[in-house]
């Protein structure tokens, strides 16, 4: 680790590649510049930064190049010698490099690394600080001749990304970027259960309330009590920021450069956190700010709370499961998971908690904010102390198994009868096996068609609504919690779905990247004379002709039939077995202050795959 | 000074400008004004916004990137404009910190470009004016301004080492009383301070001890050896006062990182490691110390960990598989954005690869506790468990690859499996591998290499197999990186893989790949692309060949032989490429195909059977030019004698004969060498018939000549004569580089191409077709053997259509013509043509015409006389350095009427064999009277001579001109015509009449006097000549030409039938240019006619037989 993190420049591009904010770090540079120099041969030298004009029109060839903003990732027949896709790599369509062409001087040079975030309607392009030798190493992983690098023994780039935390920590500065210019730098969502008197109805309407972060209150000390009673009606499950949403609006430069002044000065990042930031930036601070008497305060925490003191966890599972209902394959289901904490403390002082709700046998992994101090690991039993920052923050992740049964089980079939019709049948089990305290609140499932239009339906649920949109039909089971209180509900819903007439569609240029397209004589008259009995067989092949591939990170878009999306909220304990027990709460130095818990328990992507259709699988070691 | 201020707007302009293109942007501007100085001067106006000053700030800094550096005076300005906004009260803070900051970056690039300057008073004061800031610990409301001065001071501390070393004490008890959230940077400042004075080394009078503080804080004062040069003479001395006092503050420091922001801590990681390093501070302090980065879910604080871990390798020992694990598990959590999960499996394939180098007795003994959990009994089990696992490992990894292989193969999945497949195939042997690149020796070599790389290549797997499919099973984007890493870690495991078979590993995994590719031939393009990956990189050629060979094992059986098959031709042509797969298997399953095809044949399938044909040809074809002959021999012959026997495509047939008689006739090299220069010139004519045989995707060759069309589609060049055969094989092809002008397309007029474009049928069949001249043969010179010259006419005409030209009324008109003419094949130059001037014909409504009309020899409508300008006759003179049919390339230029120059190329013209027929030269003493007796006797002497055995074959003749001596080596054969005696002689009357030198047989010769067509010859009955018998041929039937022609003989042939008799003969006598002969020797009867071919020239022979074939059975 030679140096730490510094960045050579950033700029945002918009989605006409042009560039929109730039922004350099002499400092920086000077160091690259005095490297370069150090180790300048006749293939390489320092060259400038490139202006933003010939920045955009590198990044616009790269796109011409590579087929889109992120490339091929992988090397394919376009791929040519020198760019990214021929380093065959998927990281190289976030890890780019570009080929600056100065036209007054005759240059090209290569431009690597340039982390790519995508962020709305902008890409974001940072430029970390590397040493020469890194980019020669890259520049001749471009340009090998060869049929593509074997992993672990000859020049690779994950040792290049390893030798590097400046690209990590540059991913990081591109991704905290994004969110404040869509305006999305939001706090991690912590639920306070109200008193338990409030009974009924509006139990569920008042049920919790959001506390939002401090960046949007004018003076964060005294805020929370009056935010969190301002919003008190704020209805459950929809705690969003209350901050304005920038997403329409053109970027706010200033708000972006004050950032990056404050946040890496001389384009070494130091602080990153755009509420402490924005906060320190609006409200600066008072002669009421004392310095704590005996204790450093931290960086990550500039201001002290004072007021009513109380802290609120809120454990938060998500649920994502494949099930196949198939024979050969196993239904796998996941929870992942995250403890958000608010902690309204005076002082800084230390709060710890065990861990005793997680069984160890089913947790896969545990990963816990840096105010944590963890205990190495090994023992079943854990405790975690940790002295809170100020504001909604994560606490921790887990991820493990599910300590029950799923909690929607059944299949879901679908067969097109015809080019344009589709007949389909769901088959539920609703919280089978499952006892109060745990109901479901909300339960929904979504049938989507990315690739077609859906002109009707028909058919009648067991329970529930049905409606649609142009490219999904949604069935709601549950709407109302009061209906599905403590008991598993069946529910079924055929029906047949009517779309648009096919259209082909036009081969997308990174399916014709992948060898040279298709059978050449692709004469229909073919596959009907020979033995293709199935009649769906038929129908999907000839639609799969026209099916473009996928983008590398998009998940479920590939097959336009393929499976149904559950979504669902629950209340009750975590089904990941993670739990808080109030009393267990120790702060220090002791204050009194009172302890709230919540718990939701929300889908992730819970997806039942077709089980007529043909679904992605992975093998399982036996292990 | 500023010539001019500029106002808020201007200076967005400016701004604008100079992001956009840089400094050169900026003159107009600033008309030469110093920038600085107009920055500062609208810094200090009151009036300004701060949004602007602080982009002012910002402006200043970037264009410190490409100015050359400030004066000492610039700088003083800007220390000056600082300071009065730092004491103003009225100011904000953002624009204090912005200029603070601004003001260091400008002067660290300033004075880096100017080493004087550092001694200077600007640097001085600058500094002093950071340390008056931070010098008020804990002070409540500029805290963040403390802050950032700290920041700034530490910048110039990087930028200038040791520049504060002279200070250090000050800053550590600054550091101390510090207990604000700036604590931080104070943190930061002291530490790259220490690391600089602990790397730099310092004169140990500088900094005698860290407690006490020998010289104020302010006024400061550049150290020394920083002005007389860093560097120069820097001796540590040791102290162990020094280093006591170090430790200290090194303790108190790494107290510090809970405190510390994640990119806070990064910055202190790098400053303190070394410096712990120095002081060898017990490394497992470190590991107490920040073992918790690992369990943070901070991405960037894992890789922190990363880094301390390399370093304090051996206070982390046994943490091997907890930090590999947790960094597996990294790229599991699915809270993380997917780049982080990528930089994670990188991290743990980096991870590996290093600490494969360093770890591996620890990694041997925990791979095999993970392999046999409850028997941890050491290596040997592992080893001997291992070619087992992998292989079910492998399998796995397959299982999911091959879920996908229903998938377009277009598809991003099928692209993500395939190179995971590729990744796994070239694991075992990478590119810096510097052994051979055959298997034999990759076993041997491998077989020393180092135990360790076998055992980590075994850990691996099991563990992230693990991991990552049951993590991946719905999370289907992250699956493909898991593949990959599957492959990757299967790359590992290669030397393993040697040593238990990697060629039976690969077949496993071939098979499966056979499987999914006789399912969906979708997959085929995929296939072959992988397979041409690996053949073209020369360490992994093997490969490639070895997958063909499996391909060709395991995946042509599984074929079904319908018209599906069509799909698998890559693969074939790739089969048939390779001279390391046995090319029988690929030919018997042609045949079958062949046999499929033939027995498929309608009536709706005639254009399927003909495209399958022709693609079969082609592999064929790539047999010839790629394997020796032997090799194939018998396999190719028979499929292309069954192909030309039975298949339904006339061309087809056509050119699988011709195949066949030049696998069976052209020896190897040769052959080789006459395919290999078609195959590379893709550029084919525009003629129908070559491009069956050198283009492989001939359909769409066809339509390719769009371009040459354009001119070519108003003026056509026609031959007086048509060729015989239409479809002749040629060798000669258009050679673009012959012209050093631009040829092939027109570049004078750009027109619309004509709507009624016949370009992809035949090139002659648009318009009016005017040939109306008899046909000259114009022997200049008596020819001379090594200097013969034909002549043909040729006509051109005009049919420029109206699109060309605006008014459609006047006929266009072209002048001065000059066509030139190139041709690949052995002729010699050929004289350009001039045409003094062309009309253009009116547009004619009927244009079909067809294709019998257009050969006419003597068009009845065309003879008009207002036409007679649309057309000028042609005469190309040819000098064939050898007998060989060929194309000539016509280029035209021209003046248009509007004088525009018209240049462009017109459709070539075809020479034919025929072309090449001459009558011997007649020695110059002879009577006109014995010229027949000559010719005969000419004939009797040469045919003699072309017998293989006969003694004069080996007798060497003086040539004419005493240039040489040539050597007779002739060749026979034969050919049946199956043609009645009338149609024969008529034939023969009209294209061969001027070579016949004899006629034997009253009955013929009764018949052919009659017609008078045939002269001056001699005649000659069976008895005047003894050696000719009704029944038998008059050369001997021993040789191995014999032929049994009487289909009938198993009946006892002694009976002739009168249908079957003997006729006649026909002696024709020709000469092929510069010095061959061909004669035939034609023996009549009623309904079949047995041509004896002989000839000095055997390569003719190819051309001959399609001459035949034209001349008699169309």
């Amino acid at each position: 680790m030679q140096s730490g993190c510094c960045i050579r420049g950033l700029w945002i591009l918009n989605n006409q590649d042009f560039v929109i904010f730039s922004r350099k770090f002499p400092v920086v540079e000077r160091r690259w510049r005095v490297a370069c120099e150090k180790e300048s041969d006749d293939n390489f030298k320092y060259h400038l930064l490139p202006y933003d004009s010939e920045l955009a029109s590198a990044f616009a060839d790269r796109k011409k190049r590579e087929g889109s903003a992120r490339g091929f990732g992988i090397r394919v027949s376009q791929s040519v010698k020198g760019s990214d896709s021929w380093v065959d790599d998927p990281i190289t369509r976030h890890v780019i490099s570009l080929h600056i062409n100065k036209e007054e001087k005759g240059e090209n040079h290569l431009l690597w690394p340039l982390i790519l975030h995508i962020k709305g309607p902008y890409s974001i392009l940072v430029l970390p600080l590397v040493e020469p030798h890194h980019l020669k190493s890259y520049s001749r992983m471009c340009n090998r001749s060869d049929c593509g690098s074997a992993i672990g023994a000859d020049e690779n780039l994950s040792s290049l990304l390893l030798d590097l935390p400046s690209i990590t920590g540059a991913f990081i500065v591109a991704h905290t970027i994004g969110e404040i210019i869509l305006g999305e730098a939001v706090e991690p969502e912590v639920v306070a259960a109200s008193s338990p008197s409030v009974g009924g109805l509006l139990d569920s309407l008042t049920g919790s309330i959001g506390i939002s972060g401090i960046s949007a209150r004018p003076k964060p000390v005294a805020a929370p009590v009056a935010a969190s009673t301002a919003s008190g009606t704020a209805v459950s499950g929809a705690v969003m920021s209350d901050a304005p949403k920038m997403g329409s609006r053109p970027l706010d430069k200033d708000v972006l450069r004050s950032f990056i002044s404050s946040a890496m000065p001389f384009g070494t990042p130091l602080d990153l956190s755009y509420s402490n930031i924005s906060a320190i930036k609006t409200t600066g601070f008072s002669s009421a700010d004392m310095p704590p008497a005996d204790r450093k305060q931290p960086a990550w925490k500039p201001y002290l709370y004072r007021g009513k003191q109380r802290i609120l966890f809120t454990i938060h599972d998500t649920v994502h499961a494949a099930m196949y209902d198939r024979d050969e394959i196993p239904d796998c289901i996941t929870i992942s998971g995250q403890v958000n904490c608010r902690a309204e403390l005076e002082g800084l002082p230390d709060v710890s908690f065990p861990l005793t709700g997680l069984d160890t046998a089913r947790v896969q992994s545990l990963t816990f904010h840096p105010c944590a101090q963890v205990p190495e690991h090994g023992g079943d039993k854990q405790a975690i102390t940790f002295s809170p920052p100020l504001g909604n923050f994560v606490l921790m992740h887990y991820q493990a198994l599910c300590s029950v049964g799923p909690p929607i089980k059944g299949f879901y079939q679908l067969s097109m009868v015809s080019e344009n019709e589709g007949a389909f049948l769901f088959k539920l089990s609703l919280m089978e096996g499952y006892k109060t305290p745990i109901t479901i609140e909300f339960c929904a499932v979504t049938m989507p068609f990315p690739r077609r239009r859906v002109v009707s339906f028909d058919g009648t649920p067991s329970i529930g609504t049905v409606s649609n949109t142009d490219h999904s039909v949604e069935w709601k089971i549950i709407t109302n919690t009061r209906s599905a209180s403590g008991k598993s509900i069946e529910a079924t819903f055929p029906g047949t779905v009517r779309f648009a007439p096919w259209q082909a569609q036009r081969m997308p240029s990174f399916g014709s990247a992948i060898g040279s397209v298709a059978d050449e004589d692709s004469d229909l008259e073919t596959e009907s004379s020979s033995s293709m009995v199935n009649v769906e067989d038929q129908i999907m092949e000839k639609m799969s002709k026209d099916l473009q591939a996928v983008d590398l990170e998009d998940p479920f878009c590939w097959q336009a039939y393929n499976y149904a999306k559950v979504s669902f909220k629950m209340i009750g304990p975590s089904l990941s077995g993670m739990s808080i027990d109030p009393k267990s709460v120790s702060i220090f130095p002791a204050v009194k202050a009172t302890v709230e818990i919540s718990t939701q328990v929300t889908s992730g992507d819970y997806i039942l795959w077709n089980t007529l259709g043909k679904c992605p699988v992975a093998a399982t070691p036996e292990a | 000074m500023a010539g001019k201020l500029l106002s808020p707007t201007e200076w967005e302009s400016v701004i604008d400008d100079y992001n956009l293109g840089g400094a050169a942007n900026l003159h107009r501007w600033t008309g030469g004004a110093s920038v600085v100085d107009l920055c500062i001067s609208s810094l200090l106006r009151k009036d300004f916004p701060v949004q602007l000053k602080l982009n002012l700030l910002t402006f200043l800094e970037h264009d410190s990137l490409d100015d050359s550096p400030l004066p000492s005076s610039s700088l003083s300005r800007l220390i000056d404009a600082l300071r009065s906004v730092i004491q103003s009260p009225s100011d904000p803070f953002a624009l204090k910190d912005q200029f603070l900051i601004s003001t260091t970056a400008i002067f660290i690039t300033s004075l880096l470009d100017n080493d004087e300057l550092i001694s200077g008073s600007p640097l001085r004061d600058l500094v002093e004016l950071f340390l008056t800031i931070i010098n008020r610990p804990n002070h409540g409301l500029d805290r963040h301004t403390r802050g950032v001065a700290c920041e700034c001071l530490r910048q110039l501390e990087l930028a200038f080492p040791c520049l504060l070393s002279e200070i250090t004490p000050h800053l550590w008890s600054l550091c101390q009383s510090e207990r604000t959230h700036v604590s931080q940077w104070y943190v930061l400042l002291l530490s790259t301070t220490i690391l600089n004075v602990v790397k730099l080394k310092p004169s140990g009078t500088s900094i005698s001890s860290m407690s006490n503080a020998t010289i104020p804080l302010i006024p400061f004062s550049v150290p020394q050896f920083l002005i007389d040069g860093v560097g120069s003479d820097f001796v540590w001395k040791e102290k162990e006062i020094c280093y006591k006092e170090l430790r200290r503050v090194v303790a108190f420091l790494l107290e510090c990182p809970q405190y510390l922001t994640p990119f806070g801590l990064v910055e202190f990681m790098v400053a303190i490691i070394p410096v712990a390093e120095e002081l060898e501070l017990q490394a497992s302090l470190m590991r107490v110390q920040f073992s918790w980065l690992l369990y943070t879910f901070e991405p960037l604080l894992c890789h922190i960990f990363l880094g301390i871990y390399f370093k304090f390798l051996d206070s982390f020992q046994g943490q091997e598989l907890e930090v590999a694990s947790r960094i597996m598990l990294l790229s599991k959590e699915p809270q993380h954005h997917l780049v982080f999960r990528l930089l994670g499996l990188h991290w743990i394939l980096g991870f590996f690869a290093l600490i494969v180098a360093l770890k591996l007795d620890l990694l041997a003994y925990c791979s095999s506790l993970i392999c046999n959990p409850g028997d941890a009994s050491g290596l040997k089990g592992v080893e001997a468990d291992k070619g087992v696992y992998q292989v079910t490992l492998f399998k796995d990894g397959l299982v999911s690859v091959s879920a996908f292989k229903w998938l377009p193969p277009w598809s991003t999945e099928t692209a993500v499996a395939f190179r995971a497949f590729h990744k796994f195939l070239i694991g075992g042997s990478p590119h810096a591998d510097a052994s051979s690149s055959s298997v034999g020796t990759l076993i041997e070599s491998d077989i020393f290499t180092p135990y360790s790389l076998k055992i980590i290549t075994f850990l691996l797997p099991f563990e992230m197999l693990d991991c990552l499919f049951h993590w991946a099973r719905w999370m289907r984007k992250l699956k493909f990186v898991q593949l990959d890493m599957v492959a990757n870690e299967f790359v590992c495991t290669a030397p393993d893989a040697i040593l238990y078979g990697l060629v039976g590993r690969c077949v496993a995994s071939e098979k499966m790949l056979v499987d999914s590719t006789s399912e969906s031939k979708g997959l085929v393009p995929v296939i072959v692309a992988c397979i041409d990956r690996l053949l073209g990189c020369h360490k992994h050629h093997w490969l490639g060949e070895h997958l063909l060979v499996t391909l060709d094992k395991h995946l042509l059986p599984e074929l079904k032989k319908d018209y599906s098959l069509g799909s698998y031709f890559p693969i074939f042509e790739r089969i048939s490429e390779n001279d390391k797969v046995s090319p029988s298997g690929l030919l018997e399953l042609l045949m079958r195909f062949t046999i499929f095809l033939v027995e498929k044949h309608g009536p709706d399938t005639g254009l399927k059977s003909w495209h399958h044909g022709s693609k079969i040809l082609g592999i064929c074809r790539t047999m010839l030019i790629h394997r020796r002959s032997s090799s194939l021999f018998t396999g190719l012959s028979k499929l292309l004698a069954s192909t030309s026997l039975h298949f339904p495509d006339l061309e087809v047939r056509d050119n699988a004969r011709f195949y066949l008689r030049m696998l069976i006739c052209v020896p190897g090299k040769k052959l080789k060498h006459i395919l290999n220069k078609g195959g590379n010139l893709p550029g084919i004519s525009p003629s129908t018939h070559s491009g069956a045989f050198f283009n492989l995707q001939f359909p769409r060759a066809l339509s390719d000549p769009k371009r040459s069309g354009s001119i070519a589609s108003y003026i056509h060049i026609e031959r007086v004569m048509p060729l015989l055969v239409k479809q002749s094989w040629s060798l000669s092809l258009p050679n673009f580089g012959i012209n050093p002008d631009k040829p092939g397309f027109f570049e004078g007029i750009r027109d619309n191409e004509s709507p009624s474009d016949e370009t992809d049928t035949d090139i002659t069949m648009s318009g009016n077709i005017i040939s109306e001249s008899e046909m000259l043969h114009q022997q200049k010179e008596p020819l001379r053997v090594m200097d013969a010259k034909i002549s043909e006419i040729w006509y051109t005409e005009t049919n420029t259509s109206a699109n060309v030209f605006d008014e459609v009324d006047k006929l266009p008109a072209i002048y001065a013509i000059v066509l030139k003419f190139t041709s690949s094949a052995p002729y010699g130059p050929i004289s350009s043509f001039p045409i003094p001037f062309l009309l253009g014909s009116p547009p004619k409504n009927d244009k079909h015409v067809t294709q019998s009309d257009s050969l006419a020899i003597v068009p009845v409508d065309n003879g008009h006389a207002e036409e007679e300008n649309f057309k000028a006759p042609v005469c190309i003179e040819l000098e064939p350095r050898e007998p060989m049919p060929g194309l000539v390339d016509v280029f035209i230029e021209s003046n248009a009427e509007n004088g525009q120059i018209i240049r462009g190329q017109l459709h070539s013209i075809s020479v034919g064999i025929e072309d090449m027929f001459l009558r011997a030269i007649l020695p110059d003493d002879l009577a006109e009277d014995d010229v027949p007796s000559y010719y005969v006797d000419l004939f009797n002497a040469l045919w003699e001579a072309c017998e293989s055995s006969s003694s004069t074959g080996r007798e060497t003749f003086v040539l004419k001109g005493g240039k040489g001596v040539s050597a007779i080596s002739g060749t026979r054969s034969v050919k049946l015509l199956e043609v009645p005696l009338t149609s024969l002689v008529q034939a023969v009357e009209r294209h061969l009449a001027p070579f016949v030198v004899c006629i034997i047989g009253e009955q013929l010769v009764d018949m052919v006097k009659a017609r008078g067509v045939i002269k001056d010859i001699l005649w000659k009955d069976f008895s005047s000549d003894s050696s000719f018998d009704v029944t038998c041929s008059p050369t001997s039937s021993k040789g191995p030409l014999y032929l049994k022609y009487l289909g009938d003989e198993d009946e006892g042939g002694v009976q002739i039938p009168t249908s079957k008799k003997n006729i006649g003969y026909f002696q024709i006598l020709i000469f092929l240019p510069p010095r061959f002969h061909l004669l035939f020797q034609m023996e009549l009867r009623d309904y079949s006619t047995l041509v004896r071919i002989r000839t000095d020239h055997w390569p003719c022979l190819a051309y001959v037989d399609d001459y035949l074939e034209a001349l008699f059975l169309n």
